[in-house]
């Protein structure tokens, strides 16, 4: 499928860049470059990308394999930084924070969902919860976040006695219990079929349309894109496309 | 991590190699050194027999040979000049020894150093023992003065020497050889008859015994004394009790049992922290074992891999610990020859010895190896092939009591799930721990002790400033006229007796002192510092010997004098004194003991107390010196000293050396432990560190992980640290010496202060991980 074609299915538009006090916008890229050097080698994987993620939607970042996804949820969740250009959170520019400041960042703000769960195979589903929400002041409850992911009648089981979409929903239990206002998932469906996906991806629309929270979901599935409020899409180096999905559908209607 | 094992194994087997080479070292050196110079197997002293019946008993069956010779105590009156600022009016004491005229070969045989041996230029030749000529500046050509048969004597020194039985030669009362104030001088046999009066008669046979009674010469050297009993034998003293054989033996055995204890505790710990390496490592390598498996590599290839890494883990760590065990082991000969100087004491390589080395840390990392990687036999191709199940997920024993569980809060929860779910690795932190604060333990115990024992000593039993041993008894006037001396301000007599302690069939040689009414200057204590009253009746007996012979307060013992009548008496045992030095010693009232020897008015030595005076006190040392009633003089404050520095200097450093050791067992486990534990939650870590989790926060949970853990075994380790004082205490305790085990409060809680201190420098080097841990590579470890 060709970008034109993506375009005309989505009716992707263009938008402008630079900081932004327009408070609908989340996160703001800008010219964000990223590159790793190895020996003498120099491999450019962004070559500055421009995004503004919208408070309270869910914005679907799609692109190939290898093309830089997960490199750019990892520096807009502040475990990796840009070698160039900037990225905002509000009027907070994340690109140039301490290690102390974005690991408090991540704290109070973002929750992380992982293809692989990374869950703490010690550690009981509650637990797992509650690691994380004794992190903040004003955490959700660790049942309550459980119960969000239908996952409260498993609480006290230990991740080896979980398939692996339990799994996943016990990740977002994690999540969601700090009450971040930004949620991060790379390929959160990335290691399940569709079955057990698409409950995955149900929790998380739900959360986004119940609790408000900013979704960025990443993908290479153009499917699970139909889902997003937004759709980037991410191709040699720089966002190709990005815009509004006039044609958002429920979970219920995606197919992979 | 690998470096760690080697490390560890390479210092137990260094440590094995090193005390053990020096044992070997010093026990070659001096079994040369005694059969060089015919070290005898008893000694026994007299007033006067005739030389002509000494030599009959030498066909006494039992006896190889005998020789008779003349031995004196004596003041030296003047001595070169003695080096190191030292007060030259100090009373000097000798051991004035004779040897045949012309050189041949004897029994207690002497080793000449510089010079030579008599000539027949003069009869008043001396040679002089090598120490104290050093200590005194003097060589081949000096003079020296010596009061010798009550009249002050000049002899010319022809050379300088050592012999075996003046290896550790002591000032009278003293622990620790001094010779800038006590050396032995050997003169001419027909000099010291001449200057003695003993013409064709002697005041010491010493003999050795056929082989059948080396093991114990006590028989033969009774028949011996029993048939010159008549020429008033005042002392017998096998080859056990004799100080420098005795000496060099507490010595040689207690370096022969650390050489054992100290490596094993390192090697434990070595197989230990390399099984779990090696379990965790054939986790690691599962899905290639699988692999190989499952191609059709035999499953004893594989094992054999693993051994052969165990092997070399060993192998090399074998081969460090030799060599650093020959370095040890040449420092600790080196330190020993600046102690005993015999003539061959140098370090030798012991090829059984780095055999046993190399076996032993060779077998310990094998045997490790075994275990850790007994699964991987086990494992079928298709098990292996498949990740390992994540460790057995289940609750840990304290989870039971959930009203304890839930009060915990939730950072503890996890520190102890993590602490019970790997029982191996904490386990083995416990023993590391609890061996460190053992060592650690003993070592400031060691420590404490000898202080303790030094001032229990001096502030509580010793009182006097001096203390003059005369030739013969004297009327008890005589320390109303030493009161009015110069430079003194007090006086006591004291009546001693020496003799034979025995009780059923323990026997022990003993002195009795008879003390003065109400003595100030010699103030008997028991163990828990109370001064004891000096009794009317009975004796207060040393808790050492009342130990060996097997006495308890309210018994009645055999004691009998060898000097005077020899008539054995029953002694009635009536309290127990607690004394770290002269364990031989028993204190009774003056009256009792002159009525029990039937000698009236009479004392044989004299403590005095003296003015802090200078000028009076070199009147008072030169009056000494030149005095022909002396026999020997002791100056107490010079004994202290020589005891703060020979004992409590040396072994002091050994306290450090023990508590470096500690320190190598602590960081080596901890650092082994939690580097093996960051390395396996690495992706649990960065998850947290994702989760927004601060590096000091993470460091904290680990921390406490480590604490928790070190901090019980640090304190399962005390009691063993009180066992293991104990037994350091038993193993260096002689006749001359025992160290009375004294541990002050403070010794518990610094034990565990430094287990602490060891446990959070360990832990400065994890957190200094935990901050350099890259988070996205972390993440990226795929299971
Ligand atoms: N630490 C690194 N050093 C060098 N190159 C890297 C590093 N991390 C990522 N890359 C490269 O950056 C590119 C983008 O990687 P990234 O993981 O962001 O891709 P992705 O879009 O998430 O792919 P996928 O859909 O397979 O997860 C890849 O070509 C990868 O090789
Ligand atoms: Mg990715």
């Amino acid at each position: 499928m060709s970008s034109g074609v993506l375009m005309a299915t989505f009716d992707i538009g263009r938008e402008s860049k630079g900081i932004s006090n327009d408070k609908s916008v989340a996160v703001r890229l800008a010219e964000v470059q990223k590159s790793y050097v190895c020996g003498e080698v120099e491999t450019r994987v962004l070559q500055g990308v421009d995004l503004d993620i919208e408070r309270g939607l869910v914005t679907v970042v799609l692109g190939p394999s290898g093309s830089g996804k997960t490199t750019l949820l990892n520096m807009i969740g502040g475990i990796d930084r840009p070698t160039r250009g900037q990225i905002f959170y509000g009027n907070r520019d994340i690109s140039a924070m301490s290690d102390a400041q974005l690991t408090d960042f991540r704290r109070h703000e973002v929750g992380f969902v992982f293809q692989f769960y990374n869950l703490v195979p010690t550690l009981t589903s509650l637990e797992n919860v509650r690691v994380a929400t004794e992190l903040v002041k004003d955490p959700m409850d660790p049942l309550e976040a459980l119960r969000w992911v239908q996952m409260d009648d498993r609480a006290g089981y230990f991740p080896a006695q979980l398939s692996g979409g339990q799994q996943q929903r016990v990740s977002i239990a994690r999540a969601l219990g700090k009450k971040p206002t930004l949620l991060l998932c790379d390929e959160p469906t990335g290691a399940l079929d569709a079955e057990t996906g698409k409950a995955v991806l149900k929790t998380l629309i739900d959360l986004n349309k119940q609790l408000d929270t900013t979704v960025v979901i990443i993908t290479h599935n153009e499917s699970v894109a139909r889902l997003g409020h937004r759709i980037a899409r991410l191709g040699s180096g720089v966002i190709r496309s990005s815009g509004v999905n006039r044609k958002r559908v429920g979970v219920d209607e995606i197919n992979w | 991590m690998l470096a760690a094992v080697v490390a560890i194994s390479a210092i137990g087997v260094g440590c094995l190699v090193g005390m053990m080479g020096t044992y070997l070292n010093l026990d070659r050196a001096r079994d040369a050194f005694f059969a060089r110079c015919q070290m005898t197997d008893f000694w026994v002293s007299l007033k006067q027999a005739p030389e002509a019946e000494v030599t009959r008993l030498g066909k006494l069956s039992g006896v190889s040979r005998l020789r008779e010779r003349i031995v004196f105590p004596a003041m030296v009156s003047s001595a070169g000049e003695p080096k190191r600022g030292i007060d030259p009016d100090r009373p000097v004491g000798a051991l004035v020894i004779s040897m045949p005229d012309v050189r041949r070969a004897v029994l207690d045989d002497i080793t000449l150093r510089q010079g030579s041996y008599f000539t027949d230029r003069r009869d008043n030749e001396a040679i002089i023992s090598e120490r104290f000529a050093a200590a005194h500046g003097l060589v081949p050509g000096s003079v020296i003065g010596l009061i010798l048969g009550g009249q002050n004597r000049t002899v010319h020194v022809v050379g300088t020497a050592i012999s075996a039985e003046t290896t550790y030669l002591t000032p009278p009362g003293a622990v620790a050889p001094d010779p800038e104030i006590y050396g032995a001088v050997w003169i001419k046999r027909t000099y010291a008859e001449d200057v003695f009066d003993l013409h064709g008669a002697c005041n010491s046979v010493v003999g050795s015994v056929t082989p059948g009674f080396k093991a114990d010469p006590r028989p033969v050297m009774d028949t011996v004394a029993d048939r010159l009993a008549s020429y008033g034998v005042l002392s017998r003293t096998p080859i056990g009790e004799q100080l420098s054989a005795m000496t060099l033996d507490t010595e040689i055995g207690g370096l022969r049992t650390m050489g054992g204890v100290l490596p094993s505790i390192f090697l434990l710990v070595a197989a230990l922290v390399l099984n779990v390496l090696m379990v965790r490592m054939s986790d690691q390598q599962r899905t290639v074992i699988g692999t190989l498996k499952a191609i059709g590599v035999p499953g004893r290839h594989i094992f054999a891999h693993f051994i052969a890494y165990g092997l070399v883990v060993g192998l090399l760590g074998g081969v460090l610990g030799c060599a650093l065990g020959y370095v040890l082991a040449g420092g600790m000969t080196g330190m020993y020859r600046s102690f005993f100087n015999f003539p061959n004491l140098i370090n030798h390589a012991h090829p059984a010895l780095f055999t046993i080395g190399l076996l032993v840390s060779t077998g310990s990392a094998v045997l490790g190896t075994l275990y850790g990687v007994r699964r991987v036999r086990l494992l079928t191709a298709g098990e292996a092939m498949r990740p390992k199940p994540p460790e057995s997920a289940g609750r840990i024993v304290l989870e039971r009591w959930g009203a304890f569980w839930k009060r915990l809060g939730f950072g503890w929860q996890l520190v102890l799930r993590n602490v019970f779910r790997n029982r191996v690795r904490s386990a083995i932190g416990l023993v590391a721990a609890g061996s460190g604060s053992a060592i650690v333990f003993a070592a400031l115990g060691m420590r404490s002790s000898l202080h303790h024992m030094v001032d229990f000593q001096f502030n509580n039993v010793v009182k006097s400033n001096y203390e003059l041993v005369l030739h013969d008894p004297v009327e008890d006037s005589a320390i109303d006229e030493a009161r009015r001396i110069s430079g003194i301000s007090d006086a006591e007599g004291r009546l001693e007796l020496e003799g034979e302690a025995s009780f059923g069939p323990a026997r022990k040689q003993a002195v009795i002192s008879g003390l003065a009414p109400g003595s100030v200057l010699t103030v008997p204590h028991d163990a828990g510092e109370q001064r004891l009253r000096i009794p009317s009746f009975g004796v207060l007996m040393p808790k050492r010997m009342s130990e060996q012979l097997g006495l308890r307060v309210g018994d009645r013992f055999v004691f009998r004098p060898s000097r005077g009548e020899q008539r054995e008496h029953s002694v009635f045992v009536a309290g127990i004194a607690d004394s770290a030095f002269g364990t031989q010693t028993m204190y009774t009232s003056l009256d009792f003991l002159s009525e029990l020897v039937g000698q009236h008015n009479a004392v044989t030595s004299i403590q005095l107390r003296g003015t802090p005076d200078r000028q009076q006190r070199r009147a008072f040392f030169r009056r000494v010196r030149e005095s022909s009633e002396v026999a020997t003089f002791s100056d107490i404050g010079r004994q202290k000293e020589q005891l703060n520095e020979e004992l409590i200097q040396k072994l002091g450093s050994v306290t450090y050396v023990m508590i470096g050791f500690a320190a190598v067992i602590f960081l080596g486990t901890i650092l082994n432990g939690a580097l093996m534990s960051l390395k396996d939650r690495r992706r649990e870590l960065a998850t947290f560190r994702v989760l927004g989790y601060q590096p000091r926060e993470i460091g904290s949970m680990l921390f406490r992980e480590i604490i928790l853990v070190n901090m019980i075994g640090a304190a399962l380790g005390l009691p063993l640290g009180v066992a293991l004082l104990n037994g350091l205490s038993d193993q260096i305790a002689n006749d001359l010496f025992r160290m009375m085990v004294h541990v002050p409060r403070i010794n518990w809680v610094m034990s565990l202060m430094l287990a602490f201190v060891f446990t959070v420098l360990a832990y400065r080097v994890v957190y200094a991980l935990i901050k350099r841990m890259n988070v996205l590579d972390a993440l990226g470890v795929k299971e």
